[in-house]
C-alpha cells in the first residue's frame, strides 16, 4: 500500500509505463507484451488473409468459364492448395491466437498472460513458418497436394521435390506456435485472473478461449505427429503410409482428420465467444443461459472429437462404424443449437441496437445456420456418398468457416477496434463493405451448392462447356470478386478509422466488462491497478471503475523494485493466492525461434546433420530463457493492496510454470496416444502384414532400459523430496542419479532400436516400432537436460525448499518419460507375441 | 446463500472441475472402445464366432461395452450429487448446474451414438 500512495494517477501511469514499455526501432523485436504480440499476430494473419483471398480470386478467374486457358493444372493445384493452407493454418488459427493474446488479460483483469515470452516465441514461429510456406510460392515450389495432403499423392514417389516438405515442415513450425498458445491460454484463464473473478463470474469469452485452448492441446498433436511421420517417410523411407511395405495411406487420413475436424470448432468457438460477448451489449441486457452456454461449449468440444471419420465416409469403412460418426455428426448440432437459441433469447429479451457489429452478427446467423444445416445433410452417409468431393462440400465448408468465423470476427473487429485505437469507425463505409461481402459471399457459395449437386467435382482446373456448370460458375466468380471488393473496402474502412476516426473517452458501446475499464488505446501495463470483481458486470456495478483503477485503487497499484507484476488466483474461486512476477522484454524467444528455423530449413534441404545445430541452438536458448526466471532468496509475502498479503509465485505450491508443464505433457501425451493408435492401426488394418521379421529379444538392453527409466523417475522424485526437506546436498546427488539413469535409458532404447528392430525402411511394422522407441529415447534425453539444468540451478542457489519449481519439474518429466517408455516397451515387445497380425 | 448449504460445506477446488468433464470422458471412452473393438472384431473374425442365443461375439462385446458405458455415465450421478451438495455459494451452484447438465448430456450422447450396435449389421461395408 505504501508504494501505491507515492503516486498520483499520472505518476503511477508514468512509473508503470517506464517498466512495461516496449522499445522502439530494432529493440521492438524483443517485445513480449501481449498487446504488442497480439496486434502483430492479428495484422500478420490479415496479411495472410489478403494473400489467401488473392489466390481465391485466381481460382475463381480460372473457373469463370469452361475450358479456360488462364492457368494450367499444375499451377491450379498450387493455387487451391495454398489457398486452403493459408486460410486454415496462417489466417484462421493465428487470428484466434492474436485475438486471444490481445484480449485475454484485458477481460480477465490481468496485466499480461502467464508466459509472455512464450507468446513472443509463438509469434516468431508463426512468422517464420508462414514465410517458408509463402516463399515456396515465389520459388515455384509451392505445395500442390491439397490442403489435407493425402498420401500417397504427397509421398515421395508421386510428389518428388520439396513442395510437400515445405507444407509438412512449415505447418509443423506454425503448429508449435499453436501449441504454445494453447498452453499459455489454459494456464492464463485458470490461474492469471484478477481477484474475485470466480469461474462463474468469468466473461463467457474466457470460457470459450479456455475450451478452445484445451481443444488445441489435444487437437493439434495428431497433425504434428502425422506431419513428422510423413516427413520421416519422405526423408528416410520409413513406410508408415506406403501400402506396398505394410504402411497405410488411411493412417494419414485418420491423423489429419483427428486434427482437422476439431479444428473447425477450434476456429468456431472463439468466434462464438465474440458473439456471446457482443449480443448482450447490443441487446442492452444480460446473456440468457450463461450456465447452459458453458455446458454447451464443453459438450461441443468433446463431441467435435467424435466426427473425424465423416470426412472419410467413402474410403470403405463398415456401415456400423459409419453410423457412430454419422450419429455424432448430427448430435453436434445440439450444443451448437443451444448457443444459437441462447443468443436469440438474449436478443428477444433485450432492446437491440443495430450498430455496425450487429450487421455482421445477423450475417453470421443466416450464413452459419445454413452451413450447419448442410453439415447435417453431409452427416448422413447416403447423401455424403453422393456429394463427396463435389463443389457442394466446398460451398458447405465456406458457409461454416466464413459464416462461423469470418463474420463474427468482423463483428469483433468493429467492436474492439475502438478499444485498440481509441477511435470510432466511419460507419457509412463500413456498411457498404458489409453488404458487398454479404451479397458477394452468398452469390459465390449459395450458387456453388447447386454446382456441386450438378456433379462438378472439386479441384478440377477446368470443365467442358454444356455440362450445366457454366452459368453457376460464372455467377460464383462474379460473387467472389464482389466479396473481395467488400474486404478491400473493409481494409480502407479500418485505415480510415485509424486515421480519421472520432476520438472518445471510454466505453463507447456501454459494455459492462473490464476490457473497457481502461484508457483507450490501452497502456502497456493495461491496468494501473487490478480490479476486485464481485459480479459478471463490473462496469455496471461501478461505472467509474476505470478511473478508480487508474488511480491505483485496486490490487498491485504500485511499482516495486522495477518488477512487472500481476495476480495469480485460485482456479475456481478467484481468490488471490500469489503475485506473479513477469519477465521483461527479451530477445531470447526470437533467437530460439530462429534456431528452430535453422532446424526446419536444414531439414527441408536434406541437410539432416546440420539441422541438429538448429536443435542444439534452440535447446541452449531455451535454457537461457528459463535460467533468467526465479529468485536466489526466499521472498517474504507482500502487500498486494485491498487488504491482501500474498507470496511471490516463486514460493507457491501452484506456480504457473508447473501448470504449464502439466498442460504441455497433456499435449505430448496426446501425440504419444496417436502414435500408439498408428502402431495398432497398422497392425490390424494395413495390408501386406505380417512382416517377414519381428523385433528380436533385445538382450540386456531391454532390462537395462526398463531399470534405467524406473531409476530416473525414482531418483528425480527423491531429489524433489530431499529438496522439500531442505537437504540440498542429497537433492543434487539424486538429481545426478536421475540424469545419469535417463542417459542410460536413452542408450538402452537406442540399442534396442539399432540391434533388435528390423530395418525401419523394410516394413511399416519396423518403422512404427522404431518410432515408438525413438519417442521414448528422445524423452529420456530431454530428461537428462531437465536433471542437468536442475542440478546447475541448485548449485547456483536458485532452488530452496520454498523455491521448489526446478526440483519438482524434473520429477514430473521423468515420471512421464518412465510411464510412456514402459508402455512403449510393453507394446513393442509383448504385442508380437500376443496379438494376431 | 450459505445458510442453505448443508454442513459441512467445502470450498470448491480446482480438482472439482473434473466434474465438468467426467461425463463426457466416459462418453469418449465408450466411443473409442466401440470404434476400436468394432474394427478389431471385424478384422479378427469375431463376427463369425457365435455367442449365446446366436448373437455374434462381436455384437455381444459391442453391446456389453455400450451398456457398460451408459451405466457408468449414469452412475456418476451418485458421487456428483454427494460432492455437489457440499459446494457452497454461487460458485458451487454454478458448478453443480453445469456438471449435472454435462453429465446428463453425456449419457444421452452415449445412448444416441452407440445405439446402432443394437440393430445394424456389424461388418458389412
Amino acid at each position: 500500500m505504501t508504494e501505491r500512495r507515492e503516486f498520483t494517477p499520472l505518476g503511477l501511469h508514468r512509473a508503470l509505463h517506464a517498466i512495461w514499455k516496449v522499445p522502439k526501432g530494432f529493440g521492438a523485436a524483443s517485445a513480449v507484451n501481449h498487446t504488442v504480440i497480439g496486434r502483430r499476430f492479428i495484422v500478420t494473419a490479415f496479411v495472410f488473409f489478403a494473400i489467401g483471398g488473392l489466390l481465391s480470386m485466381l481460382i475463381r478467374a480460372q473457373l469463370a468459364r469452361p475450358e479456360n486457358p488462364f492457368v494450367g493444372p499444375e499451377l491450379y493445384s498450387q493455387l487451391f492448395t495454398m489457398h486452403g493452407t493459408v486460410m486454415m493454418f496462417l489466417f484462421a488459427i493465428p487470428l484466434i491466437e492474436g485475438v486471444a493474446l490481445y484480449l485475454l488479460p484485458k477481460i480477465l483483469g490481468a496485466r499480461d498472460l502467464a508466459f509472455p515470452r512464450l507468446s513472443a516465441f509463438g509469434y516468431w514461429c508463426y512468422l517464420f513458418g508462414g514465410s517458408i510456406i509463402l516463399a515456396s510460392m515465389v520459388f515455384g515450389a509451392a505445395p500442390d497436394g491439397g490442403w489435407f495432403m493425402y498420401t500417397p499423392l504427397s509421398s515421395r514417389e508421386y510428389t518428388p521435390g520439396i513442395s510437400a516438405d515445405v507444407w509438412l515442415l512449415g505447418i509443423t513450425f506454425v503448429e508449435i506456435s499453436a501449441v504454445c498458445a494453447a498452453v499459455e491460454f489454459v494456464v492464463t484463464v485458470l490461474k492469471v485472473r484478477t481477484g474475485g473473478m470466480a469461474l462463474n463470474r468469468m466473461p463467457l469469452m474466457g470460457w470459450y478461449l479456455l475450451v478452445t485452448a484445451g481443444m488445441m492441446l489435444v487437437g493439434f498433436p495428431p497433425l504434428i505427429l502425422g506431419s513428422i511421420l510423413l516427413e520421416v517417410e519422405r526423408a528416410f523411407g520409413w513406410p508408415f503410409f506406403d501400402a506396398l511395405r505394410g504402411g497405410d495411406p488411411l493412417l494419414w487420413q485418420h491423423l489429419f482428420w483427428l486434427f482437422g475436424h476439431p479444428e473447425v470448432y477450434i476456429i468456431f468457438l472463439p468466434a462464438a465467444g465474440a458473439i456471446s460477448t457482443l449480443i448482450p451489449v447490443f441487446a442492452r441486457t444480460k446473456i440468457v443461459g450463461y450456465t447452459w452456454i458453458v455446458a454447451a461449449i464443453i459438450a461441443l468440444a468433446f463431441l467435435s472429437f467424435g466426427l473425424w471419420v465423416h470426412h472419410m465416409f467413402t474410403v470403405g469403412i463398415p456401415h456400423l462404424a459409419l453410423a457412430f460418426f454419422s450419429a455424432a455428426s448430427a448430435l453436434v448440432a445440439v450444443p451448437t443449437g443451444v448457443q444459437i437459441f441462447a443468443w436469440l433469447a438474449t436478443l428477444f429479451k433485450g432492446r437491440p441496437v443495430f450498430a455496425l457489429p450487429m450487421y455482421y452478427i445477423l450475417g453470421f446467423f443466416s450464413v452459419f445456420v445454413f452451413g450447419g444445416l448442410t453439415g447435417v445433410m453431409l452427416a448422413l452417409v447416403p447423401f455424403n456418398w453422393q456429394a463427396h468431393d463435389t463443389h457442394f462440400v466446398v460451398a458447405h465448408l465456406h458457409y461454416v468457416l466464413i459464416g462461423g468465423f469470418v463474420f463474427p470476427m468482423m463483428a469483433a473487429t468493429y467492436y474492439w477496434l475502438p478499444q485498440a485505437t481509441g477511435r470510432l469507425p466511419v460507419f457509412q463505409v463500413s456498411k457498404a463493405a458489409f453488404w458487398l461481402i454479404f451479397i458477394g459471399f452468398n452469390l459465390t457459395f449459395l450458387v456453388m451448392h447447386f454446382t456441386g449437386l450438378l456433379g462438378m467435382p472439386r479441384r478440377v482446373f477446368t470443365y467442358e462447356a454444356g455440362l450445366g456448370w457454366d452459368l453457376p460458375n460464372l455467377i460464383s466468380s462474379v460473387g467472389g470478386f464482389m466479396m473481395t471488393a467488400g474486404f478491400a473496402l473493409f481494409v480502407v474502412d479500418v485505415v480510415l478509422q485509424l486515421r480519421f476516426g472520432r476520438r472518445f473517452r471510454r466505453n463507447p458501446w456501454g459494455a459492462t466488462g473490464i476490457d473497457w475499464a481502461m484508457p483507450t488505446p490501452p497502456p502497456s501495463y493495461v491496468f494501473a491497478s487490478l480490479p476486485k470483481i464481485e459480479s459478471r458486470d463490473p462496469l455496471e456495478d461501478n461505472p467509474k471503475l476505470g478511473a478508480d483503477l487508474a488511480a491505483g485503487r485496486g490490487y498491485l497499484g504500485r511499482v516495486k523494485d522495477g518488477r512487472m507484476e500481476t495476480l495469480g488466483v485460485d482456479m475456481v474461486s478467484g481468490k488471490p493466492d500469489q503475485i506473479i512476477v513477469l519477465p521483461n522484454n527479451d530477445y531470447t524467444p526470437l533467437w530460439t525461434a530462429m534456431s528452430m528455423g535453422v532446424f526446419f530449413l536444414c531439414f527441408l534441404f536434406s541437410a539432416y546433420w546440420w539441422s541438429l545445430i538448429g536443435l542444439a541452438g534452440a535447446a541452449v536458448f531455451a535454457m537461457r530463457w528459463l535460467w533468467s526466471i526465479g529468485s536466489k532468496t526466499d521472498p517474504a509475502p507482500e502487500d498486494a493492496g485491498l487488504g491482501e498479503t500474498l507470496p511471490l509465485h516463486h514460493v507457491t505450491q501452484s506456480p504457473p510454470t508447473l501448470l504449464g508443464l502439466t498442460y504441455t505433457l497433456i499435449a505430448n501425451g496426446t501425440l504419444y496416444a496417436c502414435l500408439i493408435f498408428g502402431y495398432l492401426f497398422l497392425w490390424t488394418i494395413a495390408p501386406n502384414w505380417p512382416p517377414e521379421e519381428m523385433i528380436g529379444a533385445g538382450g540386456l538392453a531391454l532390462p537395462a532400459a526398463v531399470l534405467a527409466l524406473l531409476l530416473a523417475a525414482f531418483a528425480a522424485a527423491r531429489a524433489r523430496t530431499m529438496n522439500a526437506k531442505g537437504k540440498a546436498r542429497a537433492r543434487e546427488l539424486w538429481q545426478i542419479v536421475a540424469g545419469a539413469a535417463s542417459l542410460a535409458a536413452a542408450a538402452g532404447l537406442a540399442a534396442i532400436a539399432f540391434l533388435a528392430v528390423p530395418d525401419p525402411t523394410s516394413h511399416g511394422y519396423a518403422a512404427a516400432t522404431a518410432a515408438m522407441l525413438a519417442y521414448s529415447a528422445i524423452h529420456a534425453l530431454i530428461g537428462v537436460l531437465f536433471s542437468g539444468y536442475a542440478w546447475a540451478r541448485g548449485r547456483k542457489g536458485w532452488i530452496s525448499a520454498a523455491r521448489a519449481v526446478d526440483a519438482r519439474a524434473p520429477a514430473i518429466w521423468h515420471a512421464y518419460s518412465a510411464m510412456t517408455g514402459l508402455i512403449g516397451l510393453g507394446l513393442v515387445f509383448l504385442l508380437p507375441h500376443g496379438l494376431p497380425a | 446463500m450459505t445458510d442453505a448449504i448443508p454442513s459441512p460445506a467445502r470450498p470448491v477446488s480446482g480438482l472439482h472441475l473434473i466434474w465438468l468433464v467426467a461425463g463426457f470422458s466416459v462418453w469418449a471412452s465408450g466411443f473409442i472402445l466401440l470404434y476400436g473393438l468394432h474394427a478389431l472384431g471385424c478384422r479378427w473374425g469375431w463376427e463369425e464366432a457365435a455367442f449365446l442365443g446366436g448373437i455374434s461375439v462381436n455384437r455381444a462385446v459391442l453391446i456389453g461395452v455400450y451398456l457398460a458405458h451408459i451405466a457408468a455415465g449414469a452412475a456418476l450421478w451418485l458421487p456428483l450429487h454427494a460432492a455437489a451438495k457440499r459446494w457452497p455459494g454461487e460458485g458451487g451452484v454454478f458448478l453443480k448446474s453445469a456438471s449435472v447438465l454435462l453429465t446428463v448430456a453425456a449419457v444421452v450422447s452415449t445412448i444416441w451414438i452407440g445405439a446402432p450396435v443394437l440393430f445394424l449389421a456389424a461388418c458389412a461395408g
